[in-house]
């Protein structure tokens, strides 16, 4: 028994704990963490990990984060179940846990530990006896209806009191009608009329994501119909444990993906296999028109998983492949085969080669100029997915079945690419990437830099950002990178915050050029302090480098804050891992080194003459008039 | 399952404890992590592991590892 634990991801994690977790084994962690794949392990798995120690882990380059959990029963396993999840993406969870029925209190005083905790992230989870207690064991079926007002309009309160006290998410889950409460009704009809206010309730909880922009609400439901019980009779009786340890599984896995996506953590590129993953059979021996797609019966399972990626391309999210294959057959196919749903077009980068594939996840992060935390790759291959999980370790792996029929369901589990909400610039991502291939070819045929941007007529427009923008500015604070000057992360709470602080402002880049419309490419935070303008950030998205539209925004910043009347200009830079490259932005536009601190350098810029803007741009301001 | 020394890698285990022979009779409630949660989590592992049915009555009164490992041995007979 014991010999067959130590070779398991969960007898490895036995192992570390019993050596204290030693900093230089946190990276295996995350794999172990990864490799669990039931309920159980992942239980037992974040309970070794209680004595993980938060120092240790951020010594070994993770990040932590604040997370409340309140509750009407006893919840402590998907604390537990939670802390796998998180660790298992990087992430130290440090909770703010009570016990149960206290999340009256915590939620509505102003002075709960909840509050004084400052979570970044709240789940308040609830199951029907938050509602059942409160009507006392002789409930009638009208009692359902008052009952479930008066709790709606307790969680709207709660909203908006924990609007008012933190500035983080807070996260409901619709609550499940038992098949238990619904039987104990003997009036057939009547037991209509309580799923339908049953069914209103929980649409009425889902209306509060639409009001208040700092909740979020997880279909309870809807988890429950894959293979998963409500609860366990037993356990909740003799230990307040409502909801089964699956379904708080299934919960846990929602909370870490709103966690992952309110860090700005989200994946942004998804890399597929070709042969027996997009479609059946071998290219190399079976030829183009041998591949199962339409042709056959079991083809229609790769038809229906590229369809699955078609969906999340349209969303945003980049396409790559990484296939041994000989790269003029794959290009030949992706031509003539027309049952392929997914088309040369749809793919940002196509590496088909004898290579292994974790140079060719590699060289897509270059290419597509994205770290390689932000690739998912898609494998059918186990040896492929173990070499990858090796080779190319800040990538991650979905596990796949052997049946192409359980892909779909494989890709879209751990909700790898979802984030709070999707803007724009998302919608139109892949069309932008498809306008870049035209650009490159401008580029190859023109002799110079200047010519090219030039011809490119690239069009800067600065305004200053109005509410439906923020979630976009947001998530340029949250995703981008590498161009980044303090990379102060901000949701979209957050920014909205900053603009209503006073002599507070921030001041949008949106470009075009002949190929087509970037969108809000970029974004400068900045405030008045008396005779000087701070600017307290500056980022720019990685698509749009090169072509000086930094340049080109910063100068008008100058110009104006010249025309004001500040006497100079104040700017920090913050070095990351990820922005070393604009270490000297401000050395190079003019700016002189005032202050070299261990965490960051500080600039300084007399405004005496007009600033130049680059004359390839065409620029179109409006901030000035509405700052 | 075969002996008591089996039985207490299964609680180890599964209760993310480091127990040895010595604590097989110590109260249940000086090992680590033992609270009500924890206890009906063991009692389900017990049961899905070894295929068992355990009435609530019996486990409650099971106080020690060693009584635990005879009522699991009892409801495997």
């Amino acid at each position: 028994m014991i010999d067959s634990n130590i070779q398991s991801p969960l007898g490895a994690i036995t192992q570390m704990r019993k050596a204290g977790f030693p900093i230089e084994q946190h990276h295996q962690l995350k794999t172990y963490l990864n490799a669990l794949t039931n309920t159980d392990a992942r239980l037992d798995a974040g309970i070794s990990c209680r004595l993980l120690k938060m120092d240790n882990y951020l010594q070994g380059g993770g990040n932590s984060f604040r997370l409340g959990i309140v509750s009407n029963f006893s919840y402590q396993p998907i604390a537990d179940i939670l802390r796998t999840h998180l660790l298992a993406r990087g992430i130290f969870p440090e909770f703010y846990l009570t016990d149960y029925n206290q999340y009256q209190y915590e939620l509505l005083d102003a002075n709960s530990g909840l509050y004084r905790s400052s979570p970044e992230l709240t789940l308040c989870l609830l199951d029907e006896h938050s509602l059942l207690d409160e009507l006392g064991s002789d409930w009638k079926v009208e009692d359902i209806e008052q009952g479930l007002h008066h709790k709606l309009h307790q969680l709207a309160q709660f909203a908006k009191q924990y609007q008012q006290q933190t500035g983080g998410l807070l996260i409901f889950n619709t609550l499940p009608l038992s098949r238990n409460t619904l039987q104990r009704c003997l009036d057939y009809r009547g037991r209509s009329q309580m799923s339908r206010w049953w069914a209103q309730f929980n649409a009425d909880l889902c209306t509060l994501s639409e009001t208040y922009r700092h909740v979020f609400v997880i279909d309870t439901q809807c988890l429950l119909s894959t293979d998963c019980a409500l609860r366990d009779d037993r356990q909740g009786f003799y230990a307040r444990m409502l909801m089964s340890n699956e379904l708080l599984d299934a919960l846990a896995n929602e909370v870490a993906t709103l966690v992952l996506a309110s860090c700005g953590m989200a994946k942004k590129c998804l890399v597929v296999d070709l042969d027996n993953t997009l479609w059946g059979g071998i290219l190399g021996d079976d030829g183009i028109e041998g591949v199962q797609l339409s042709n056959t019966a079991s083809g229609d399972a790769f038809i229906h998983l590229q369809h699955a990626i078609k969906q999340l391309t349209t969303q945003g999210v980049l396409l790559a492949i990484s296939s041994k294959n000989n790269h003029t057959n794959v290009i030949e196919l992706l031509k003539k085969r027309e049952d392929m749903v997914l088309k040369q077009d749809d793919f940002a980068s196509i590496m088909a080669s004898w290579r292994p594939k974790s140079e060719a996840l590699k060289t897509i992060s270059e290419v597509l100029n994205i770290g390689e935390d932000s690739l998912v790759f898609f494998d059918d291959s186990a040896f492929e997915r173990e070499e990858v999980r090796l080779n190319c370790p800040k990538a991650s792996v979905i596990m796949l079945g052997d049946d192409p029929a359980e892909y779909v369901t494989a890709l879209v589990k751990d909700n790898y690419f979802c984030q709070l909400e999707l803007s724009k610039e998302d919608y139109q991502r892949s069309q932008l990437y498809r306008t870049e291939v035209q650009r490159t070819s401008l580029r190859n045929e023109t002799n110079s830099l200047e010519v090219f941007l030039q011809e490119l007529q690239i069009k800067l427009r600065l305004f200053t950002p109005q509410e439906n923008d923020l979630a976009r500015i947001s998530q340029l604070s949250l995703r981008t990178n590498q161009f980044n000057m303090t990379t102060i992360r901000m949701n979209e709470g957050e920014v909205r915050s900053w603009l209503a602080q006073p002599q507070h402002g921030i001041i949008a880049l949106q470009s075009s050029d002949r190929f087509g419309d970037y969108g809000i490419i970029g974004c400068l935070f900045y405030h008045g302090d008396h005779h000087t303008l701070w600017i307290d950030n500056f980022l720019l998205s990685c698509r749009v480098f090169s072509r000086q539209l930094e340049t080109a925004a910063l100068n008008s910043l100058l110009n104006w804050a010249n025309v004001k009347g500040y006497d100079n200009i104040h700017a920090r830079y913050l070095p990351t891992p990820k922005n070393t490259q604009i270490a000297n932005f401000y050395l190079q536009h003019n700016f002189t080194l005032i202050g070299n601190h261990e965490s960051y350098s500080e600039y300084q810029y007399p405004l005496t003459e007009m600033a130049s803007i680059p004359q390839h741009i065409e620029l179109i301001t409006s901030y000035q008039e509405t700052n | 399952m075969k002996c008591i020394a089996e039985f207490l890698d299964f609680i180890n285990t599964a209760m993310i404890i480091d127990a040895t022979d010595n604590e097989l009779d110590l109260p249940l409630v000086e090992l680590g992590y033992w609270d009500s949660i924890n206890a009906m989590r063991l009692m389900s592992r017990l049961e899905s592991s070894f295929g068992i049915r355990i009435s609530m009555n019996d486990y409650l009164q099971a106080t020690t590892l060693r009584q635990l490992y005879e009522l699991t041995m009892r409801a495997m007979a």
